[in-house]
């Protein structure tokens, strides 16, 4: 493992060198190409020979000095650069490990945190309705008989979108709420089948992460009547894995870093 | 613990990381290891620890690697030791010119496994 190690820390200024060489006679697009592998390589190298700045302390170098009559240490010439690496290192290290610390501690000592708060909450009531369903909803007469829809089930589209599906009686029209921080409605006409469906439009108006809830009736438009509000249902506004990895990429990148630098002493003392 | 009679290996390398690269290489051998990153310091070294062998980069600052080999070759008291090159320089001309030198190898950076270097510089050692 270690000559493998250290043939990789080799390979690595073979690299960069020869994309030095490269640089110089380059121009244009090309060099600047050039420029951003030699930054990334730079970067991979500092990484991979970290141990080499940790372990290796030049005062093991020895060689035996005449003028001393014995073997005695001899001084590397880098090390201001050394003791910058650590440094460096160690900044970042304590920076990390107290932003981690942070992470790991705040849930514990703030308890689960909120995801959003709902406020103004109001009643559904026909007139909010009257925009969708026209002013006959406001006049609509609650009836028994009128049976309620079923909420079956929600699905994520391809698309990203919301689709919704249930029962009802046939013919008739099923009201549909949706909430978010406002209230979408929507209405379906069942079909014979009894089967009715309402596709949310992400474009529309993007549905925030976490939970919301869905309730439906049923509307007579020509009778005039509108049915009890069905069951109250839930579902879970998930992110996509892009999403949540661009939302969590500070947390990603406290981890990467740690098991980086763990990676580095553990190195470290297979070198010592 | 440190034995006197162990080989004295000069390693003779601008780059920092590979220097110590090279120095972990060999840290575990019976050598003990001398380390200059220059050509100037390293000659300065040479005459001064009368190493048993010299690992050598070419391109160094203050003093490259060929000024360094005809100066550590034309003193009687090192010529006699062998020098491998170890260097980035890849053409033939160049090859030719460090073993016209004195080179007792040359090693091609891109081309090199570190453990077989340590094997060469074992065998040369031995004899």
């Amino acid at each position: 493992m270690k000559n493998r190690w250290l043939n990789l820390v080799l390979s690595l200024t073979n690299r960069i060198y020869a994309v030095k060489q490269r640089m110089i006679e380059r121009t244009g697009a090309g060099g600047v190409i050039d420029i951003l592998g030699l930054i990334i390589l730079e970067i991979v190298l500092a990484v991979v020979s970290l141990p080499l700045y940790v372990g290796l302390r030049a005062g093991r170098v020895t060689a035996f000095l005449e003028e001393k009559g014995g073997y005695g240490k001899i001084a590397f010439d880098y090390n201001l650069r050394r003791l910058l690496t650590l440094t460096g290192v160690g900044i970042f290290l304590f920076i990390w490990l107290v932003k981690l610390s942070l992470i790991i501690v705040t849930p514990s000592v703030a308890g689960p945190m909120r995801l959003y708060d709902v406020s103004g909450l109001r009643p559904l009531s026909a007139a909010v309705n009257e925009a969708v369903v026209g002013a006959g909803m406001q006049t609509a007469k609650l009836s028994l008989a009128l049976p309620s829809p079923v909420i079956e089930g929600v699905k994520k589209t391809t698309a990203g979108n919301y689709d919704f599906s249930g029962t009802g009686r046939p013919f008739s029209s099923v009201i549909f709420f949706l909430s978010d921080q406002r209230t979408m409605i929507y209405t379906a006409d069942v079909g014979a089948d009894g089967r009715w469906s309402v596709e949310h439009n992400q474009k529309n108006y993007h549905l925030s992460e976490g939970n919301h809830s869905i309730i439906a009736f049923t509307y007579d438009k020509n009778a005039g009547q509108r049915s009890l509000v069905s069951a109250e249902q839930f579902f879970k506004v998930q992110p996509s894995t892009f999403e949540q990895l661009v939302k969590n990429i500070d947390t990603l990148a406290n981890w990467s870093v740690t098991v980086i630098i763990a990676l580095g002493l553990v190195l470290t003392f297979l070198t010592v | 613990m440190i034995k006197e009679g162990k080989p004295i290996l000069l390693v003779v390398e601008d780059d920092e990381v590979l220097l110590r690269a090279l120095y972990l290489v060999f840290h575990d051998s019976q050598y003990t290891i001398a380390t200059a990153s220059d050509g100037a310091t390293a000659l300065s070294m040479a005459e001064r620890l009368n190493p048993d062998l010299v690992l050598l980069d070419l391109l160094l600052p203050k003093m490259n690697g060929f000024d360094f080999l005809r100066a550590f070759k034309a003193n009687p008291k090192l010529s006699a030791t062998p020098v491998i090159v170890l260097s980035n320089l890849s053409d033939n001309e160049n090859k030719d010119k460090a073993k016209a030198l004195g080179a007792a190898d040359y090693f091609i950076k891109s081309n090199t496994d570190l453990s077989s270097l340590a094997d060469k510089v074992g065998k040369i050692l031995k004899h």
